[in-house]
C-alpha cells in the first residue's frame, strides 16, 4: 500500500496560506531551481499530486483523455477563467498529456542552458534595465528563473520572447466570428532578433555597436491581396522605459513611413482580435507596466508539448468547437507542478481599455502559458492562451541546429465581451514562400531593415 | 497606307504581342515554375468603381460641358461694336477686304456671322456619373530560390461609358506610342486598357538588395503631396486624383522600366540609387469625365520621337539617429509633368473670307475650327484664367513666336492691354467663325535636390506631444522649366522651393475605440501649385486681367477612425488653399470579411472660384465614388 505523505489538500493550503501571506516560494518540498539545476526534472521539488493529473484528479482523469464540458470542474482551478468558459459554452476541448518532466524539452536547448549558467549574475540598474554584474547588458538565458517575483517574470520575458537568438514563424491566422465561421484569413512572416543576450549565433553574447538594442521585429503581411506586401518593423531599445522605434510599409502608400509606437491596443488587421501588446503576453516594454504583483500561485494546466502537427505537411492543425467546428484548435495540455499569477497595469498607457492583465508563469521555465485581461470597469475582457512544443513528435522532426526545434504552436485570442476569436497557427510555409527560420543569420538582411520592408512591398 | 500609320500599326503590334507573351509567360510560369521547387503565387481582385455626380455642373473643358456652348456672344472686331452692317464694312474696307453683305454668311458658314457673334453650336449634356469602371488586377510573384525572385502585377480596365458627350471618346489610349498604351507595358483601346504596372525581377543578397524592371519608385513620407516623391509622374486617365487621399498615388504612379539598387550600410542607414526609364505624366484623354485640357485646344505630347529614349537617375541615403530619422535625395530628371507652348497647327484650312490664308495659319498655332473652336475673346479668357494661364500674353506669344506667319495675317502685339487683346480676339474669331489651338508638351531636364527630417516626440503619457511625429521634407529644383502663363516658346525658368510640413498622431479618444489617425500638413510652393502650374498664370479673370500670386500655400487635415474590429472606417481628407479653396473627402470603408470591400467616399470642392486658389480648377467633379471589391 502506497501512503501518500502529501495530498491534495495539503498542496492546495500550501499555496492558499502562501496567497494570504502575500509570499510566495518556488517549489513545496524543495526549492525549486536547485532541484532543477541538479536533476533536470523538477519532480523532487513537488509531491506526486502536482506531478500527474491522475494523482491530482483521484483518477477521475487520465492522460489521453479529453477534458470537456462534462468535466472541466475537476480541473477547473487549473484553467483560466476564460479557458473555463469556452470548455463549458463553447464546445473546447483540451486533450491531457502526461506531465514532460524533463526542462530540456521545455524550451530552447541553448536558451536553458544559459540560463542555468547565468543564474544569480542578474540584476536591474537604477533605471530598471537588467544588467548583469559587470552593468552590461543580459548576457542571455532567463535572468531570474524560478523567480516569484512579478516584475522579474515579465523582465525575463519580455527580454527573450522566442528564446531564440532570430526567429521566422510563418504565421496563418483566422478571425472567427460569432457565428463561428471564419470572416477574415491572414498569412503574415514574423521576424524576431536579438541584438543582446545571443546564446546562439556569433557573435554572442552581444552584436558590437548594437548593445543599445533589444529586439528587432517585424511582421511582414503575405495574404491575402489587399494586404500582402504591408510590413511594419519594430526596433526595441534596450532601455525598456522607451518605446520602440516603428516604421511601416503600407501598400498604398509604397513607401515606408514612420508610425507611434504606443497604440499597442488594437488589432492590426480587419477582423483580428490580436494586439501588439498581446506578443508573448509581454508585448511592451516592461517599464512602461507597472504595478506588477503576484496574485496566486498553485499548479495549472498548459500546453508544453505534443502540440505540433508534424503529421500534417504544412503543421496545419484540426480545429473544432464553436458553432461551425471551426473556433478551436486540437491542443494538448497537462499539468504544470506550479505557476505564479502575476498581475500588472498598463500604467503608461493612461487611454488603454485594458485595466489590468493577469499572466500565468509556469515557474520551471517562467514561460507565459495563458493571460487574461479586464477592462476598464474590471470586467473580463479578452485572453490570450498559447501552445508549445518541441518539434519532434518521434516520428518526424524539425531542427534547430543539433537539436530538434523548440517553439510556440499556435495561439487563441479572444474577445470574452464580443465573442470573437483570433487564431494562428505556426507553419512550415505560407504560400508566398516565406518558411519557418530559426537562428538564420540571413534572417536580419531578409526581414529586419527598411531595405527589406522596400524590397517585399508591393 | 502612310508610312505614320504603318509605323503605328507595327508598334501597336508590338504592344500587343508582348502583353499577350506577358499574359502566357504568366500563366506558364504558374504551371511550370511548381516543378522547379519555385513557390508560385497568384492573387488579385475584382473591382467596379462609380462615381456619382453631386452638382449638375459639366466639366468646362470639354465640348459638351463648355459654358459658351448655344450663347449668343456679341463680338467686337477690333474693339468696334459691329452691331451694323454698315459698320462692318467700313473696317472691311479699311483693311482693304472684300465688303459684305448678307449673302456672305451661308458662303462662309459660321464665320462672319452679322451682327457678330461667337455662338458655339454645340449641345450641352448632363450627366450623372463621372466614372463607371470596372477592374481586374492579378498579383504574381515566385520566390526562385533564397537571392532570385520575380513578381509582376497584371492590371485591366475596362471603361463602360455610359457618359454623354458629344465626341467619341477615347478613354486610354495615349498619344505616347501613336495610339498605343501609356507605357511600353500596356496595350490600351479605346474603352479598355491592360498593362503590367510591376514587372519586375529581384536579386537581394545580405544587404544588398537590386530590382530590375517596370516599377514605381515612391519617396517621401508627406501623405497626398508630392515634396520628395519625384522620380515617377501620375497616369491620370481612370480617376484623376479623386481616389482616396489616405490611398496616395499608389495607383497613379507612372512605372518605368528600370534597374533600383538599395545598400544597407548598417542597421541605421542605407543608400539607395535607381535609373530609369523615363515616362512622362499621362492626362486624362479629352472628352473623358476628368479632362483638364480645354478641348478648343489640341495637346502634341512630344514624347515619341522626342523623349522615348531619355533615363532619369537618382540617389537617396537614408538614414536613423535616434528619434530623428533622415532622408537626403538627389534625382537628375526629365519633368514628367512637362512644360507646354504654343506650336504650329500644322492644318491649313483657310480663314473663310481669307481664301490662301491656310498655308500662312498652318504655320501658326491655330486652325480654323467653327464648331469646336474658342469662338469669342470671352471664351477665350475665361478659359486662360481657369487654367492659369495670361490671357492677353498668350495672345502676344503665338502672335510673336510665330512670325512671320501671324504677322502675314495681321496680328499684332496688345502689348499690356485687355482691351485690345480683345479686339484683336474678336476679329479673328469673327473671320474664322473659330479657331482652335495647338500646344505641345515637352519634357524639360531638371535637378531635383532634397532633404527630410522626421521627429518622434516623447511627451508625458497620454498628452498631446506623446508620440507626437513630426515630419518636415524639402526640395529645391534649380531652374525649374515652367509652363510660362504665355505658353511662349521660351518658356519660364525658375528656382523652386517646396517644403511641407506634417505633424501626425494616433489619439485614442475613448477605450471603447481604436485610435484614431490624425495628420495635419502644410506646404509650401515657390512657384508652382499643387499640380505643377505656374503661380504668374494666377488670378486671371473674364477681362484678361491677371495678377499671378506670390507662392502657393495650403493646409490639409486627414484622418480615419476604425471601428473596434476595424471592419469599418470612417475617413476624411480636408485640404485649405489659404487663397480660398476647399477639398473636402469624407468617406468610409466597409470590410465585412477577407473578400469583399465596400469604400463610399464623396469629394466635395468649395470656395471662392476666381482662379486664385488650385482646386477650383476641379470645381465640376464633386462626387459620391463607390468601389466594391473583391477579392481572390
Amino acid at each position: 500500500m502506497h501512503i501518500r505523505r502529501y495530498d491534495r489538500t495539503y498542496s492546495r493550503r500550501h499555496f492558499l496560506g502562501q496567497a494570504a501571506r502575500g509570499a510566495f516560494s518556488a517549489g513545496l518540498l524543495a526549492p525549486l531551481w536547485p532541484v532543477l539545476a541538479a536533476a533536470g526534472d523538477a519532480a523532487a521539488a513537488y509531491p506526486e499530486e502536482l506531478r500527474s493529473i491522475e494523482a491530482y484528479t483521484g483518477g477521475k482523469l487520465a492522460a489521453g483523455q479529453d477534458i470537456t464540458a462534462d468535466n472541466v470542474d475537476l480541473v477547473r482551478d487549473l484553467l483560466d477563467p476564460v479557458q473555463v468558459r469556452q470548455i463549458r459554452e463553447m464546445g473546447r476541448r483540451l486533450r491531457l498529456a502526461p506531465v514532460t518532466s524533463d526542462i530540456m524539452r521545455l524550451g530552447p536547448w541553448d536558451y536553458l542552458e544559459a540560463t542555468f549558467r547565468n543564474k544569480g549574475k542578474a540584476r536591474f540598474d537604477a533605471d530598471g534595465n537588467i544588467v548583469t554584474d559587470e552593468g552590461r547588458p543580459w548576457s542571455g538565458g532567463h535572468p531570474f528563473p524560478a523567480s516569484t517575483d512579478g516584475l522579474q517574470a515579465f523582465a525575463g520575458q519580455t527580454l527573450s520572447w522566442g528564446r531564440h537568438d532570430a526567429s521566422v514563424y510563418a504565421i496563418r491566422e483566422c478571425d472567427i466570428g460569432v457565428g463561428g465561421a471564419v470572416d477574415y484569413r491572414y498569412e503574415a512572416a514574423w521576424a524576431e532578433m536579438s541584438p543582446v543576450a545571443r546564446v546562439t549565433m556569433d557573435p554572442r553574447p552581444y552584436l558590437p555597436g548594437q548593445e543599445d538594442k533589444l529586439r528587432y521585429q517585424a511582421i511582414f503581411f503575405t495574404a491575402p491581396d489587399d494586404v500582402r506586401g504591408g510590413s511594419f518593423l519594430n526596433v526595441w531599445p534596450y532601455d525598456q522605459r522607451k518605446f520602440p522605434d516603428l516604421f511601416g510599409y503600407v501598400p498604398s502608400f509604397k513607401r515606408i513611413r514612420r508610425y507611434p509606437t504606443n497604440q499597442r491596443f488594437e488589432p492590426m488587421l480587419p477582423g483580428s482580435d490580436l494586439y501588439l501588446s498581446d506578443a508573448w503576453a509581454a508585448g511592451d516594454p516592461y517599464l512602461t507596466w507597472g504595478n506588477y504583483r503576484v496574485v496566486g500561485t498553485g499548479p495549472a494546466l498548459a500546453a508544453l508539448s505534443g502540440n505540433w502537427s508534424g503529421q500534417h505537411a504544412n503543421w496545419e492543425k484540426p480545429t473544432h468547437g464553436g458553432p461551425r467546428g471551426l473556433t478551436f484548435y486540437d491542443t494538448v495540455v497537462e499539468l504544470v507542478p506550479q505557476a505564479i499569477t502575476v498581475e500588472a497595469e498598463p500604467v503608461m498607457f493612461p487611454r488603454a481599455p485594458v485595466s489590468k492583465k493577469q499572466v500565468r508563469f509556469d515557474l520551471r521555465t517562467m514561460l507565459p502559458i495563458t493571460m487574461v485581461s479586464y477592462d476598464r470597469r474590471g470586467q473580463l475582457f479578452r485572453s490570450f492562451d498559447g501552445a508549445y512544443s518541441l518539434y519532434d513528435d518521434g516520428k518526424d522532426r524539425v531542427m534547430d541546429g543539433a537539436r530538434p526545434y523548440w517553439s510556440w504552436t499556435h495561439v487563441h485570442a479572444f474577445n470574452v465581451q464580443t465573442g470573437r476569436m483570433t487564431r494562428i497557427e505556426q507553419v512550415a510555409r505560407l504560400s508566398g514562400g516565406d518558411v519557418m527560420r530559426v537562428n538564420d543569420p540571413e534572417i536580419y538582411d531578409l526581414y529586419l531593415t527598411q531595405g527589406a520592408m522596400q524590397r517585399r512591398g508591393r | 497606307m502612310s508610312k505614320g500609320k504603318v509605323r503605328k500599326a507595327a508598334g501597336r503590334r508590338s504592344e500587343t504581342r508582348l502583353v499577350v507573351g506577358m499574359l502566357g509567360g504568366g500563366a506558364l510560369c504558374g504551371l511550370v515554375m511548381p516543378a522547379f521547387g519555385i513557390d508560385f503565387t497568384v492573387s488579385g481582385f475584382i473591382q467596379h468603381q462609380m462615381a456619382i455626380k453631386l452638382s449638375d455642373k459639366e466639366n468646362p473643358n470639354n465640348q459638351s460641358g463648355d459654358p459658351f456652348n448655344g450663347k449668343e456672344v456679341p463680338l467686337k472686331p477690333l474693339g468696334i461694336d459691329l452691331g451694323a452692317l454698315a459698320a462692318v464694312n467700313r473696317v472691311l474696307s479699311a483693311a482693304s477686304l472684300p465688303v459684305l453683305n448678307d449673302l456672305t454668311s451661308p458662303l462662309f458658314g459660321s464665320a462672319v456671322t452679322l451682327p457678330p457673334t461667337g455662338y458655339r453650336d454645340v449641345r450641352t449634356t448632363s450627366n450623372d456619373l463621372n466614372l463607371m469602371i470596372s477592374r481586374l488586377e492579378v498579383n504574381m510573384n515566385a520566390a526562385i530560390d533564397a537571392n532570385w525572385s520575380a513578381s509582376a502585377t497584371l492590371r485591366a480596365v475596362y471603361d463602360w461609358n455610359p457618359y454623354k458627350d458629344v465626341s467619341d471618346v477615347n478613354f486610354f489610349q495615349t498619344q505616347m506610342r501613336e495610339g498605343g498604351g501609356g507605357t511600353p507595358f500596356e496595350y490600351a483601346q479605346k474603352n479598355f486598357m491592360v498593362d503590367f504596372p510591376n514587372a519586375t525581377i529581384n536579386y537581394v543578397n545580405g544587404p544588398f538588395f537590386a530590382r530590375l524592371g517596370n516599377q514605381q519608385i515612391a519617396w517621401g513620407e508627406a501623405v497626398f503631396f508630392r515634396v520628395l516623391d519625384v522620380p515617377n509622374g501620375l497616369d491620370l486617365r481612370r480617376h484623376l486624383i479623386m481616389d482616396p487621399g489616405l490611398e496616395e498615388y499608389s495607383d497613379k504612379r507612372v512605372p518605368g522600366f528600370g534597374l533600383r539598387a538599395s545598400y544597407q550600410i548598417s542597421p541605421d542607414w542605407e543608400v539607395e540609387g535607381f535609373i530609369q526609364k523615363f515616362e512622362p505624366t499621362i492626362y486624362p484623354n479629352p472628352s473623358s469625365p476628368y479632362n483638364i485640357i480645354p478641348d478648343q485646344f489640341t495637346l502634341h505630347d512630344r514624347y515619341d520621337g522626342y523623349a522615348d529614349n531619355l533615363w532619369n537617375v537618382g540617389g537617396r541615403v537614408r538614414g536613423q539617429l535616434g528619434p530623428l530619422g533622415l532622408q537626403f535625395i538627389a534625382v537628375s530628371r526629365h519633368n514628367p509633368d512637362g512644360a507646354i507652348r504654343w506650336t504650329k497647327s500644322g492644318q491649313s484650312a483657310d480663314i473663310p473670307l481669307l481664301p490662301g490664308s491656310g498655308k500662312t495659319l498652318a504655320e501658326t498655332p491655330f486652325e480654323v475650327d467653327q464648331a469646336r473652336g474658342v469662338k469669342s475673346q470671352e471664351e477665350w479668357f475665361d478659359y486662360a484664367g481657369s487654367v492659369r494661364l495670361d490671357g492677353v500674353q498668350a495672345l502676344n506669344s503665338a502672335v510673336d513666336d510665330f512670325q512671320p506667319a501671324t504677322g502675314a495675317l495681321t496680328a499684332y502685339n496688345v502689348g499690356n492691354s485687355p482691351s485690345l487683346a480683345a479686339g484683336e480676339l474678336d476679329t479673328f474669331f469673327w473671320l474664322s467663325g473659330g479657331l482652335r489651338g495647338h500646344i505641345e508638351r515637352v519634357f524639360p531636364y531638371e535637378n531635383v535636390f532634397g532633404a527630410s527630417a522626421n521627429y518622434v516626440f516623447e511627451g508625458e503619457p497620454g498628452s498631446f506631444f506623446e508620440q507626437l511625429i513630426t515630419r518636415v521634407e524639402m526640395t529645391y529644383t534649380p531652374d525649374k522649366v515652367f509652363t510660362a502663363p504665355s505658353l511662349t516658346k521660351t518658356f519660364q525658368i525658375k528656382d523652386e522651393w517646396a517644403f511641407a510640413a506634417v505633424v501626425e498622431k494616433w489619439y485614442r479618444w475613448s477605450e471603447d475605440f481604436p485610435a484614431a489617425y490624425l495628420v495635419a500638413q502644410y506646404i509650401y510652393k515657390s512657384a508652382s501649385d499643387l499640380f505643377g502650374r505656374s503661380l504668374d498664370g494666377y488670378g486671371g479673370d473674364a477681362t484678361g486681367l491677371h495678377g499671378g500670386i506670390e507662392n502657393y500655400q495650403a493646409v490639409a487635415f486627414a484622418g480615419f477612425q476604425p471601428s473596434p474590429s476595424l471592419e469599418w472606417r470612417f475617413e476624411w481628407a480636408v485640404l485649405y488653399d489659404v487663397r480660398g479653396g476647399w477639398y473636402i473627402q469624407p468617406g468610409v470603408r466597409w470590410k465585412p470579411d477577407d473578400k469583399w470591400q465596400v469604400d463610399i467616399h464623396a469629394t466635395v470642392i468649395a470656395g471662392r472660384d476666381d482662379n486664385r486658389n488650385a482646386v477650383s480648377t476641379l470645381d465640376f467633379a464633386d462626387e459620391l465614388a463607390l468601389r466594391v471589391t473583391y477579392q481572390f
